[in-house]
């Protein structure tokens, strides 16, 4: 019997890959600008994977500091993207999310994201660079949450079919922890 | 699975309308706030002045009348200056050397700070909208 609080070797090598194709995917998207699959991915992997999203995430994070550096701007997400996977949480518990709900769900978190950044930029720079930041990226935000809800509203059922067909198949190999 | 199926009748549908009216209002509120508080460049010739101050505290003065409207348009304008950074489509110009002299965050712990009257600029060089009679600082500023 599997238990629920430890992490077998599956599920360990299943996280860091789903991380490391997080990174990749936003590394491949990273020229259009505030054009992203992270939101999505992010909302599925809470869905489907639950409580494991956060090791997916946090790898996520660290390799994204590795690869692109540990500016300021790293900071903010180690907690922009984890309001999400909240917020995907909640959702999960008092509703049933579908393609409608969760295309909402990551627009308003597009349009939101320079808003939650600038939190950052506040500690640094104080009340004033943190609103002209947050205002100069305004025009990117609204472009980032209109993306977000056509992705998600046209690829959430599809990947979220996939990722469940995934983990059905990997729960009938039964425990195999180490 | 009857469990589940329980669990599933127990959760309420979304009202559809509501989230829609929901993110209609944060994207409307966020374009209100963009059109009030962009920084809005003036037109007519301008005066400004832009001191350019090193690590050493040494520095140099420039003066420029211009019809440009924003902070690096007028920097252009200046042959004796240079600049040179990284661009980004959302704030443009991230400056990171000022006549040859580099402070980059990174590689230097240093930047180089924008002033106006003494007091940091919210906007870059490229989004500092300048009026007549203005007093530019570019400053050597090490890193905290």
């Amino acid at each position: 019997m599997n238990n629920k609080n430890t992490i077998n070797t599956r599920e360990l090598v299943r996280d860091a890959l789903l991380a490391a194709l997080l990174l990749v995917i936003q590394i491949s998207l990273a020229w259009v600008p505030n054009v992203e699959l992270v939101s999505l991915l992010l909302i599925l992997y809470t869905l489907v994977y639950r409580k494991h999203v956060w090791i997916i995430l946090y790898v996520f994070v660290v390799l994204e500091g590795f690869f692109y550096g540990f500016g300021l701007w790293w900071f903010s997400y180690l907690y922009v993207w984890a309001i999400l996977v909240g917020f995907t949480f909640l959702m999960s518990k008092y509703t049933v999310p579908g393609p409608y709900g969760t295309a909402l769900l990551s627009g308003i978190f597009g349009l939101l994201f320079g808003l939650l950044c600038a939190a950052s930029y506040f500690v640094t720079g104080g009340l004033g660079a943190a609103i002209a930041w947050w205002i100069a990226g305004i025009p990117f935000d609204v472009v980032h949450g209109i993306s977000n809800f056509i992705i998600t509203l046209v690829l959430f059922k599809p990947l979220h079919r996939m990722l469940m067909t995934l983990k059905r198949m990997e729960d009938s190999y039964g425990d195999s922890s180490l | 699975m009857i469990w589940n199926k329980k669990l599933m009748q127990s959760k309420r549908k979304p009202s559809p309308i509501l989230g829609a009216l929901a993110a209609i209002a944060v994207l409307a509120l966020l374009l209100v706030i963009y059109m009030v508080s962009k920084p809005v460049p003036m037109a007519g010739t301008k005066s400004i002045t832009i001191d350019v101050i090193y690590e050493d505290q040494t520095g140099e003065s420039y003066q420029i009348s211009t019809e440009t409207q924003f902070l690096k348009e007028a920097l252009d304008e200046i042959p004796e200056i240079t600049i040179g950074g990284s661009t980004t489509e959302e704030f443009g110009l991230m400056l990171d050397t000022v006549n040859d002299v580099r402070a980059d965050y990174q590689l230097d712990g240093a930047y180089w700070a924008i002033l106006l009257d003494n007091e940091p600029c919210n906007y870059g060089v490229s989004m500092q909208p300048i009026k007549d009679g203005e007093h530019y600082t570019i400053a050597y500023t090490p890193a905290k």
